[in-house]
């Protein structure tokens, strides 16, 4: 990437998907391969089983929040939180989602129908062509941690050919991020998540 | 997050990334601060939650720093004030509200002006992510005469504080540090600078002269005069600052003055569209850089200026006026002919949006389709799934009907218990108003509805005390329920005064005769006593007692007992749904025999704490092992 260049992705979803600790390892990453790096979440009360979002930008930035209709990737870990932000993405960029839907306790009250998966990745397609689901969720389950669901989104998204992030600097940063004893299911996951970007594409 | 031996090495010019609230401790370290005085508020609270779990990592390398959780901000400021007469460099922390709890001791020790650097670090949250109002305390700066320094990223905080204290002491006045959400939650790299030991001498005398702090009308009128010819020689040391930065550029139509976080979005914008204009940006804004924006204006005679600030205008009021003083011919464009919102944060979107209206042209905007608005789906906080307080309020709502009563609420978590189905709050808008508010409810003689205050544990201790003194001083007639979580959980487990104290002897120490307590998790015990309560002629207390479930489970683990709906014998009446509406049962898609659907309890967010099947009245929801259940 040239030093005029920037690379921009929108982590979106609910507390507790593991968002932040993906918007730390890329952030790492990127100050690994000597980027200037900006970024912003949500903390405090809006955390608390709400809609999380986080920026994650660098190269040749200075806001730290994300410009509607310039980032390169929507990391979308709820179907209609992608929706939600899918704004955010520009046209010729990616939205990468996980599929498996968590509906909020004021909308199940509400009684209303959670809407066709196929109807949103139908809509975020009218965002960005380059729509690719993916059940992150289900493969963290089969593969026996429902947590690392982040890590397989992250695997996803570590295949995108854009991205100035080398594979080498993702996976030393994902080793600083948690405790050793998890690396090697955390790589494994990783690779897991590259496959999905394949398969999404064929 | 990153980890604390890292955030505090003893290493500089290392690059890390850090979330901003993390490189302003790193910076409170860089500057050898001595004393931290604090109550958490979003978005300050990581300063000094970093700080505190570093505690004994930074003795393990010999610095010594003293951390105080107060009880709240005035006393906060009062403690900080008391500590820096060490000559040691003392910080107070809050968020922006917070400095209205301490602005009775801060307008007059403003005037007194300190022995010791004193830095407030004060956090103000635009767009109100979590926060009750939004408020730009820069104009505390124009009310106080105290100088404030704004940063406009991370880097700069952390830097800036050492220049804060250096002005402080050098001018024994305290300093303000402002920072907003975008600054305190955001993420850069950060350089280091290397830590500042701070060095104590084994024996100190206080000298603490009376007749300069002793806040008498004779000693008040010579400290007056003193902040005010304070104020005239801080600004003639700061005509020189490297803080207020003019960037020079070769497009002179139009010039540009910023300050703060709105540097950021404007910067991006302009790289974006390829501009390169002249900009002056602000980095201390009080004292007023008069000479400084003179200087400005009169390099560039044929241009017109343009201001782009977040939340109110007060650059611009000033910048106007001055540019009316030194009779600048060009136009000025600002708030007024609408460059920025008058609320919120800014966006590079929106200060693009302005810019359109004043700078001829400007690329059109991006646009954004809206056809997907009907599929989306209303995400408000809510309470997490085994929160003690939605045990509470259920038991509330049983004893005592949501139609036919009033409920004054306070900030915590248990704020959000105000939306439906629980409708555990009328009224909230400061910390410890719940009693205050409780009482003048409670003498409005035609209403008979029952009077409740809500009121959590950190927040009791913070203002809600002189609230319940003055309820039954006044014999007000009001239920005060305290949700004793053991925990200040909204704002990420911050230790509080609960841990020493009772809430109930303090109720009775202060004459409540009705004291009781109960168990948040047994709400079926619960609801005769708060049915008593109610009846009394005075103030009763109910002290509900159930750990945060977050601050259990990070500790104990999950319990291996969970629940589950035993679908077949579901009769499909909704009562768990309709009743308490945990984010952890939700609609399972299957019908049951009578065509009903029947809810389902998702097991990766239940926290097992057997609420709904206490409420189920079908007795359908059972407790199994979770070994047993896998196979279910």
């Amino acid at each position: 990437m040239e030093k005029t260049q920037k690379f921009e992705v929108f982590l979106c979803g609910v507390g507790g998907q593991g968002i932040l600790s993906i918007t730390d390892i890329l952030c790492n990453a990127a100050v690994k391969m000597g980027f200037r790096v900006r970024g912003s979440e949500t903390h405090g009360m809006s955390q608390r089983g709400g809609t999380v979002f986080s920026n994650v930008r660098f190269g040749n930035v200075y806001s730290p929040l994300c410009l509607e209709r310039n980032t390169d990737i929507l990391l979308g870990f709820e179907p209609t939180e992608a929706l939600r932000y899918a704004h955010f993405v520009k046209p010729d960029g990616y939205i990468l989602v996980n599929v498996h839907p968590i509906p909020s306790p004021s909308f199940i009250l509400s009684k209303a129908i959670y809407p066709d998966i196929k109807i949103v990745l139908n809509s975020l397609k009218e965002y960005c062509a380059n729509t690719i689901p993916l059940n992150a969720t289900t493969i963290a389950m089969e593969m026996g941690k429902t947590i690392i669901q982040n890590i397989i989104m992250l695997g996803t998204l570590s295949a995108i050919p854009s991205l100035p992030l080398s594979s080498e600097s993702l996976l030393e940063a994902l080793r600083e991020q948690f405790d050793p004893k998890y690396f090697d299911l955390n790589k494994e996951a990783l690779e897991r998540g590259r496959k999905e970007f394949e398969k999404g594409l064929s | 997050m990153a980890q604390l031996e890292v955030i505090f090495q003893n290493e500089s010019n290392k690059t890390l990334v850090l979330l901003g609230n993390e490189a302003i401790a790193r910076g409170i370290i860089e500057s050898g601060v001595s004393g931290v005085f604090t109550y958490p508020g979003t978005p300050s609270s990581e300063i000094p939650t970093t700080l505190y779990e570093a505690q004994d990592f930074l003795k393990s390398i010999g610095y010594k720093l003293y951390l105080e959780w107060s009880t709240n901000e005035a006393v906060a400021l009062e403690a900080a004030f008391g500590f820096s007469f060490s000559g040691q460099r003392t910080i107070f922390i809050s968020k922006h509200v917070g400095l209205n709890v301490a602005a009775d001791a801060f307008m007059t020790l403003v005037n007194a002006g300190v022995k010791g650097g004193l830095v407030l670090i004060i956090a103000e949250d635009p767009h109100m992510h979590s926060s009750q109002n939004e408020q730009d305390n820069r104009w505390y700066t124009k009310l106080a005469n105290v100088p404030m320094f704004e940063p406009s990223s991370a880097q700069e905080a952390k830097d800036m504080l050492k220049s804060a204290f250096e002005l402080s002491e050098k001018f024994e006045t305290p300093v303000i540090l402002r920072t907003v959400t975008r600054i305190a939650h955001s993420r850069a790299d950060i350089v280091l600078d290397s830590i500042k030991f701070p060095e104590w001498e084994k024996d100190i005398s206080l000298e603490i002269d009376p007749r300069r702090f002793v806040c008498v009308p004779r000693n008040a009128r010579m400290n007056k005069q003193r902040i005010l010819n304070l104020t005239k020689r801080i600004s003639e040391e700061l005509e020189s600052t490297k803080w207020n930065v003019m960037e020079t550029g070769d497009q002179v139509n139009h010039i540009f003055i910023t300050c703060g976080s709105a540097y950021n979005y404007l910067k991006e914008f302009l790289n974006l569209v390829g501009l390169n204009p002249p900009i002056l940006k602000i980095g201390i804004s009080h004292p007023f850089p008069n000479k400084k924006i003179k200087e400005y204006l009169e390099s560039y005679p044929h241009s017109d200026l343009i201001i782009v600030e977040e939340a109110d205008d007060i650059l611009e009021t000033f910048v106007k006026k001055l540019a009316f003083e030194v009779k600048f011919k060009g136009d000025i464009f600002g708030r007024r002919e609408g460059v920025t919102p008058s609320y919120g944060e800014l966006t590079t979107y929106k200060v693009w949006e302005g810019l359109m209206k004043v700078y001829p042209g400007i690329p059109p905007l991006p646009i954004i389709p809206n056809d997907r608005l009907e599929l989306l789906i209303n995400r408000p906080p809510v309470l997490c799934p085994g929160c003690p307080h939605r045990a509470t309020f259920y038991a509330l709502n049983k004893a005592v009907s949501k139609k036919k009563r009033v409920v004054s609420t306070d900030i915590g978590c248990y704020t959000l218990g105000a939306a439906p189905p629980l409708n555990t709050g009328h009224v909230v808008i400061c910390m410890g108003s719940s009693v205050g508010i409780g009482s003048g409810l409670a003498h409005i003689e035609g209403n008979k509805e029952p009077i409740i205050a809500i009121i959590g544990d950190s927040t009791f201790w913070h203002t809600g005390l002189p609230g319940l003194v003055n309820a039954v001083y006044n014999k007000s007639k009001l239920l005060l329920l305290a949700v004793d979580n053991s925990a200040t959980a909204m704002t990420g487990f911050q230790p509080n005064p609960g841990e020493i104290l009772s809430i109930e002897a303090a109720a009775k120490g202060v004459g409540v005769k009705y004291v009781a307590t109960i168990d948040a998790f047994k709400p079926k015990e619960s609801i005769p006593i708060i049915k008593e309560a109610i009846t009394h002629e005075d103030v009763s207390v109910i002290v509900s007692k159930g750990e945060c479930r977050i601050q259990y489970v990070r500790r104990e683990g999950l319990p291996t007992t969970t629940f589950f709906v035993e679908s077949e014998r579901c009769v499909g009446c909704h009562t768990c749904v309709r009743l308490i509406a945990c984010p952890a049962i939700m609609w399972s898609g299957m019908i049951n025999s009578k065509g009903k659907e029947i809810p389902v309890i998702d097991q990766s967010l239940c926290a097992r704490c057997g609420l709904c099947a206490e409420v189920c009245p079908y007795g359908v929801i059972v407790s199994k092992e979770i070994e047993n259940a896998l196979g279910d």
